[in-house]
C-alpha cells in the first residue's frame, strides 16, 4: 500500500560542519506540509547556540521577522513561556555543548511554505539535554511574517559545529 | 512511490498488568512513532513506560527524567517535572466508565544508539472522571547510552482490561 511521508531530503553529517541546509535546490513544491525530523544533534563546542532560519532559493532568510511562542519544558525547575517577534532566527537550544548526553531532537512541521502570498508557520517539538546536563523542550510554534515563498530550512551553530552522526531530514506529506 | 513512515509491529493484550513489545528498534530507524490506541485501565492510574535493553529486559533504573505540561479542560493547566525515575509516564486517568479513553503518541530518538541516551516527546489526550478532558505535552530522557530494542507499557496499578499499541519507523 503506498504511503503518505515521501522524503524529499537528508543531510547526515559525517565531519563537522558548522550549517546544514535541508531543501533548497532539493525542495519540492509540491507539497503542502512538509515534516522536518532532526536527531541526534551534537556540536564540538560548549555554550553554543542551535537556531535556524527559513531558506528562499536556497539562501537563508536574517530579515527580522521571525516570531515565535512555545512552552519551554523542565525537568528541574518551573516550566516557561517563550515568546519573541522580530527576531532574526529561531532559537531551538539556548545552550549545548560538548558533555555526556548533551543533544537536540526535534519533529517540525511546515506550513505554507510555497505560497509567496502568505506567511510560513510551523509547529516545533524539541527535546533537548543541554549544556547544564538537564533535560529541556519546547512545544509551539513560529511564523515567518513575510509573504515570501521559502524552500527550505538552514541549521546552524551559533559557534563550533555539528558532529559526526547529526541528522537532517525532510519530508512532504502526500496530498 | 515509497513512503518513510513504516509500519513496525502492532501489539495488544487483555486481563495483563503490563504489555511488553520486544524486537521493536533496530539499526533501520534512529526515530519512531509508537500509538497507543486503547488502554483501558481497570482502576485510577497513570500509563507508564519503559525501554528494554539489548536482551528485551526492562531498564528499571532511575535513569528516567520527566516534564510534563497538563492542560486541563476545566481549570489551569498544570506542570509536573521529575528526575531519577524508573520510566516515562503519563497523567493518571481512568476507564471505568469510557471504554479505550485515551489517545497517545509518543516519538523515540536514538533508542537503538548505543552511544546516545534515548529521548522521548508525547502528545496525549486522556478522560477523567472530575477533571474532564486533558491534553498533555511530556518530554522525557532515558540517561543511559544503551540499545533499547522495545517497550513495556504499564500501570504504576491495577491492570489493562485491553490494551492496543502500534509502532511505525521513520526511514
Amino acid at each position: 500500500m503506498a504511503g503518505s511521508l515521501i522524503k524529499i531530503d537528508e543531510e547526515i553529517v559525517t565531519s563537522a560542519v558548522a550549517s546544514v541546509t535541508l531543501g533548497g535546490s532539493d525542495w519540492d513544491s509540491s507539497y503542502d506540509v512538509y515534516m522536518v525530523k532532526v536527531n541526534n544533534i551534537q556540536t564540538d563546542t560548549d555554550t553554543a547556540r542551535f537556531q535556524f532560519r527559513v531558506t528562499t532559493s536556497g539562501t537563508p532568510q536574517t530579515d527580522a521577522n521571525y516570531d515565535r511562542a512555545t512552552k519551554l519544558l523542565l525537568a528541574h525547575t518551573t516550566f516557561g513561556n517563550v515568546y519573541n517577534v522580530n527576531q532574526t532566527n529561531f532559537d531551538i537550544v539556548g545552550s549545548m555543548g560538548t558533555a555526556t548526553g548533551e543533544q537536540s531532537n526535534l519533529v517540525m512541521y511546515c506550513f505554507n511554505f510555497n505560497n509567496a502570498s502568505e506567511y510560513s508557520f510551523g509547529t516545533i517539538e524539541t527535546v533537548d539535554f543541554g549544556s547544564s546536563a538537564r533535560i529541556q523542550g519546547q512545544q509551539g510554534g513560529f511564523v515567518k511574517t513575510t509573504t515570501e515563498a521559502n524552500d527550505g530550512l538552514h541549521f546552524y551553530m551559533t559557534t563550533g559545529n555539528f558532529t559526526s552522526g547529526s541528522t537532517f531530514t525532510l519530508y512532504g506529506l502526500k496530498k | 512511490m515509497a513512503t518513510n513512515l513504516e509500519f513496525i509491529k502492532s501489539a495488544s493484550g487483555t486481563s495483563v498488568s503490563s504489555l511488553s513489545v520486544t524486537d521493536l528498534f533496530s539499526a533501520d530507524y534512529d526515530v519512531y512513532e509508537v500509538y497507543i490506541t486503547s488502554a483501558d485501565q481497570s482502576s485510577t492510574a497513570g500509563l507508564w513506560v519503559s525501554l528494554l535493553d539489548s536482551v528485551g529486559s526492562e531498564i528499571t533504573s532511575a535513569s528516567y527524567d520527566n516534564a510534563y505540561l497538563n492542560m486541563l479542560s476545566n481549570t489551569s493547566f498544570s506542570e509536573e517535572r521529575y528526575t531519577g525515575q524508573t520510566g516515562f509516564f503519563s497523567f493518571a486517568y481512568n476507564t471505568t466508565s469510557y471504554e479505550q479513553s485515551i489517545g497517545f503518541k509518543m516519538v523515540v530518538f536514538n533508542p537503538y544508539n548505543s552511544s546516545s541516551y534515548s529521548f522521548v516527546t508525547v502528545q496525549s489526550s486522556f478522560y477523567r472522571q472530575g477533571l474532564g478532558g486533558v491534553g498533555c505535552k511530556h518530554i522525557g530522557v532515558l540517561k543511559s547510552a544503551e540499545t533499547c530494542t522495545g517497550i513495556k507499557v504499564f500501570g504504576n496499578t491495577g491492570s489493562f482490561d485491553d490494551i492496543q499499541l502500534s509502532v511505525y519507523g521513520v526511514k
